[in-house]
């Protein structure tokens, strides 16, 4: 093959789109086929002195790798080629740390490759640096078609036969790199994908993919997103499928963790209510065991069911408040308190939690959005909320003449449900898909969100999607109004959905309706990501007001009510 | 700690077998052999994997002590319970329910003492807690059952199908009727049509008699004395019951108070103490797509019924043909159905003097295998005794079976007790418990059994 590297000047150009071609292949290859590229030539040796026929060629792409410095320092042009070079010395100096361990023998196959290198930049001196420069700026510029290259390529260069001889070598290479080093393939992929370097990677993929049967758990690893590798959890159904049947979590507990994994309970307020509603049965069977303070005893019994419901679904915000208010009076009984009395003081105290906290603050919201609502308005809502349901229902029930605009996106059925709700109690409603909100704003008059919990930023967390409409409203100057129980404070702190969210699932963006969607087997696509996330975070430039069962607050004020609750329930 | 239990099991086991041919005498269904173990070992063993506390069982008087001899030998972890009907009445599933109804209050779990299969309860369980079921079932669809030829006369029986309606995307059953119920015709209530857009009928299911129910429709059976049999009648009824709601509000609404103490019904005890309502109502979830009604069309009794996955294993022994089958399979599904392998093929009590014994066998205690035999595919049960020169293949030989000298028997079934004279040779058999096979006896898909005659020959 190398000699085909040095055909007469009047194939010049030629000569140069292939180099370049090489170039950038080479990058790939240096990344992935390093390793390989070592352990053959180490195998090699350890075989006997003589280089067989892969070394050969492995030692040959180095080369070529090198035969194109010279001139990527003399234009010093294109960052592939600097790079390509990086990666050519990097493989050299491995193979000698490599070839140190080996001993003597690798010292000659290094001596040798310098030998070599050295005939290489003689022979580039010849060419012309123009022409290469040329081809080079092409390819970064129209790196989608380097496959067209590489066919046109195949037509005027290269015989097919020698193309596939360089394929196999590779692949062998990708196989031997699979065995021995599987730890330094997190390296190489680390470093910059260019552009020009991608095209060529999917290629390898594919192949990779053909040839070798990868273990699945490789799989899965390889499609879930980088950014957000954190927030994978192993929530998939399997902690369910082992849930012991009359274990010591009681049945409210359990069938709870079913319905908040299988998505069945959704919803901040719904999965607030479930939770104590699930907590009130455990604390109404509870048997006191012997000897205990029912405070403990309860607590470590709350532990362990807690525990196991956070493997099915992270707890929300309003989870997170009803838990700390439950322990907060869990904590406060007497140390020898009847065991009647405990249990009838709690069971007051979650009935009564969900009375003022959700239902009587839902109303006072209500009254409060309602006030703000005026004859012939246009009331724009996202997604699915139980409290922005009761409101407008509510305002509708007052007498008020509104219209409703339903936002939905196609991942999430919530919308279609909220439209239903809101259809069914008799309200004019219009829905249109997220893609349409920028055109249908101009005609809305307010927006009115719900949120799944405030931070005590004020930022707003809330089903994805809603800062987009947000945004939208805050283009056409509309107001942006946050409804929002203040049970849903919470004092912790982001500013973006990177750092806390959720991973919805994946089949969720297919198209299930339709058999014959390209999506259909994602799974089997290893450069094929889909991501469902479930939060997003609203700044709080973008609401105008948050409205509470306090009063209707500006956004930053989120620190106050925070603490004024702190004050009132010891939350 | 003191536990709260969620399910409480009961697994029926005081069928008698009206679909097993008639051999004469009394052969307990749930005490066939299947394998090294009694049919009734496998149910148990399924709810064993999900670590149940207490298990009921439900049996016949008079099979109670066999039955605890059976299970003591068997490895089993779990507690259980023997419950004892009368043997004398012939009651129907409800009845037995009926009979244990004062220990139950939780709700619970009924198992069929016939079931032998490999899936994971959870997942029928789940299904039950996701959508807060009333009734849930099991049903496998496994295609039709493979046809082998039987031993015994031959018979034209047909199976009892079911007419299953099932709503795809949510498992929700809604519509279940015996298919002897229809002459020519299927009529399914237009409301069914209304509400799911997507309804799969079934007819050759295999129902596992599997129910997963609350306990307020335990109080209802009781209460209401019209019901006899789980599958025949309760569960029909309360699948139909899931669509007349609105009626019932109406009329209970329209109804005076005097009437509503002798009326109770169905849905009197359907009865939610929590916020459950509240909470289906708030949260964003539903079932369907179309139309503007509420998650499960704001239905207070749902049924769902599970169907798993099509390469699950499963078996009801309650035919002949599926008790030979079950013997002809369990072997080569023994770690699926139980998790572990099977070491002790051969019991160590027992005197197994041949080589001429394969792989596929299992031999009960104290049963003596002789020289010069050669036993295929065959299960014996215990102090069986196979003297010299027999040639046993595809056999399945219960207790106490004695076969005499230069015997051949091929695919026979041999019951209780029963012995077979020398130099026989019977192929496609069924040998009666306690029945002497005379010397020198050549038959062909017969039954050899202590009716009315000595023998009687049929087909």
């Amino acid at each position: 093959m190398s000699s085909n590297e040095i055909p007469p000047k009047s194939r010049d150009e030629i000569k140069a789109a292939r180099q370049a071609k090489k170039a950038a292949k080479l990058k790939v290859n240096n990344k992935t086929t390093e390793n390989p590229q070592l352990t053959k030539e180490i195998e090699n040796l350890n075989e006997n002195n003589i280089n067989s026929k892969p070394k050969v060629e492995s030692t040959d792409e180095v080369d070529k790798s090198v035969v194109i410095n010279p001139n990527a320092v003399d234009i010093s042009t294109s960052r592939e080629q600097i790079k390509a070079d990086r990666a050519a010395k990097k493989s050299a100096k491995q193979l000698k740390k490599k070839g140190a361990a080996d001993g003597e023998s690798n010292v000659q196959s290094s001596v040798k490759k310098e030998l070599k290198e050295d005939d290489s930049v003689k022979q580039n001196e010849d060419m012309t640096v123009k022409d290469v420069v040329e081809t080079l700026k092409n390819i970064v510029s129209v790196a989608k078609e380097v496959n067209e290259i590489t066919t046109k390529q195949e037509e005027t260069g290269k015989s097919k036969a020698e193309l596939r001889a360089e394929r196999r070598a590779k692949q062998e290479a990708q196989r031997a790199a699979k065995q021995a080093a599987e730890k330094k393939v997190v390296k190489p992929k680390l470093e910059a994908p260019t552009v020009n370097v991608d095209v060529p990677k999917k290629e390898e993929k594919v192949i990779k993919s053909k040839t070798l049967e990868k273990s699945k758990t490789k799989l899965q690893l390889a499609q879930r997103f980088n950014w957000f590798q954190h927030l994978y959890t192993e929530f998939d159904k399997n902690p369910l499928k082992k849930i012991p049947i009359n274990s010591n979590l009681h049945p409210a507990i359990v069938k709870l963790g079913v319905q908040l994994s299988s998505r069945v309970v959704k919803g901040s307020n719904a999965r607030c209510i479930a939770l104590l509603d699930a907590l009130n049965k455990m604390v109404r069977d509870y048997v006191l065991p012997a000897k205990t303070e029912f405070s403990r005893g309860l607590e470590s019994h709350l532990a362990s069911s807690l525990e196991f419901l956070w493997t099915t679904r992270e707890p929300c915000a309003s989870q997170i408040n009803a838990v700390k208010f439950f322990r907060h009076h869990l904590a406060q009984l007497p140390n020898n308190v009847d065991e009647f009395d405990a249990k009838k003081t709690l069971q007051e105290e979650i009935d009564r939690y969900i009375r003022e906290q959700i239902e009587m603050a839902g109303e006072a919201i209500s009254i409060a959005v309602r006030n703000k609502i005026s004859n012939g308005d246009t009331i724009l809502t996202y997604g699915c909320s139980s409290l922005i349901e009761q409101i407008l229902c509510e305002a509708w029930e007052a007498g008020l003449q509104f219209r409703t605009l339903v936002v939905g996106s196609r991942v999430s059925p919530d919308a279609a449900e909220m439209l239903r709700r809101l259809c069914a109690r008799g309200l004019p409603c219009t829905y249109v898909d997220f893609t349409a909100v920028n055109y249908v704003m101009k005609t809305v008059s307010k927006v009115v969100l719900g949120a799944g919990a405030l931070l005590a930023n004020g930022a707003v967390v809330s089903a994805a999607g809603t800062a987009g409409v947000a945004l939208a409203a805050r283009a056409r100057n509309r107001p942006v109004l946050v409804a929002c129980h203040t049970h849903k404070f919470i004092d912790s702190l982001y500013t973006d959905a990177f750092m806390h969210n959720q991973i919805g699932d994946p089949d969720d963006l297919l198209e299930k309706s339709d058999d014959n969607s390209p999506l259909k087997d994602w799974r089997s696509n290893l450069n094929l990501t889909p991501l469902n996330l479930t939060y997003d975070v609203t700044p709080p430039c973008l609401i105008t007001a948050v409205v509470t069962e306090l009063a209707i607050l500006p956004c930053t004020s989120a620190p106050v009510v925070l603490r004024f609750k702190l004050s009132e329930y010891g939350v | 700690m003191h536990k709260i239990l969620e399910f409480q099991v009961v697994v029926l086991a005081a069928g008698k077998g009206s679909r097993m041919p008639d051999v004469g005498g009394s052969v307990s269904k749930c005490l066939l052999p299947v394998g090294p173990y009694p049919v009734l070992w496998y149910p148990l063993k399924l709810t064993n994997n999900l670590i149940f506390s207490d298990v009921m069982i439900v049996v016949l008087d008079e099979d109670k002590s066999n039955i605890l001899n059976a299970l003591e030998k068997c490895p089993l972890k779990i507690k259980y319970e023997l419950i004892v009907i009368p043997s004398e009445e012939d009651w129907g599933t409800a009845n037995s329910l009926k009979h244990v109804s004062a220990r139950i209050n939780t709700d619970l779990l009924v198992i069929s003492g016939d079931l032998i299969t490999n899936i994971n309860l959870n997942d029928v369980l789940n299904l039950h807690r996701k959508h807060d079921a009333c009734v849930t079932t099991l049903f496998f669809n496994n295609g039709p059952e493979e046809w082998i030829e039987l031993p015994g006369p031959k018979t034209k029986s047909k199976p009892d199908r079911d007419l299953v309606c099932i709503d795809k995307e949510t498992e929700r059953l809604v519509f279940l009727a015996s298919a002897s119920d229809f002459e020519e015709n299927v009529t399914i209530p237009r409301l069914l049509v209304k509400k799911y857009d997507a309804l799969s009928i079934y007819s050759r299911l295999l129902d596992a008699h599997v129910y997963v129910m609350k306990h307020w429709i335990l109080d209802y059976i009781v209460d209401s004395e019209k019901f006899t049999s789980i599958k025949g009648e309760v569960v029909p009824y309360i699948v139909k019951k899931q669509l007349t709601k609105p009626n019932n509000l109406v009329e209970k609404k329209g109804t005076s108070e005097k009437n509503a103490e002798i009326n109770k019904g169905i849905f009197d005890y359907a009865i939610e103490t929590g916020y459950e309502r509240k909470i289906r109502e708030i949260s964003a979830y539903n079932d369907h797509k179309h139309g503007n009604k509420g998650v499960y069309f704001n239905d207070t009794l749902r049924c769902y019924a599970h169907i798993p996955s099509k390469n699950t294993f499963a078996i009801r022994v309650n035919t002949l043909s599926s008790f030979y089958l079950s013997n002809n399979k369990v072997l080569s599904k023994w770690q699926d159905l139980t998790g572990s392998s099977l070491f002790e093929r051969f019991h160590p009590n027992s005197e197994v003097k041949t080589k001429q014994i394969d792989d596929n066998c299992t031999v009960g205690e104290k049963t003596i295998i002789n020289e010069k035999t050669s036993v295929k595919n065959s299960f014996m049960g215990s102090n069986c005794n196979i003297e010299n020169k027999v040639r046993l293949t595809n056999g399945i030989l219960m207790n106490n079976v004695t076969i005499k000298e230069s015997c051949v028997l091929q695919d026979c079934v041999v019951y209780t007790g029963a012995t077979v004279g020398t130099n026989c040779s019977m192929q496609y058999c069924l040998i009666g418990p306690h029945h002497l096979v005379p010397e020198s006896t050549k038959s062909n898909h017969q039954l050899h059994a202590e009716t009315t005659d000595n023998m009687i020959t049929l087909g």
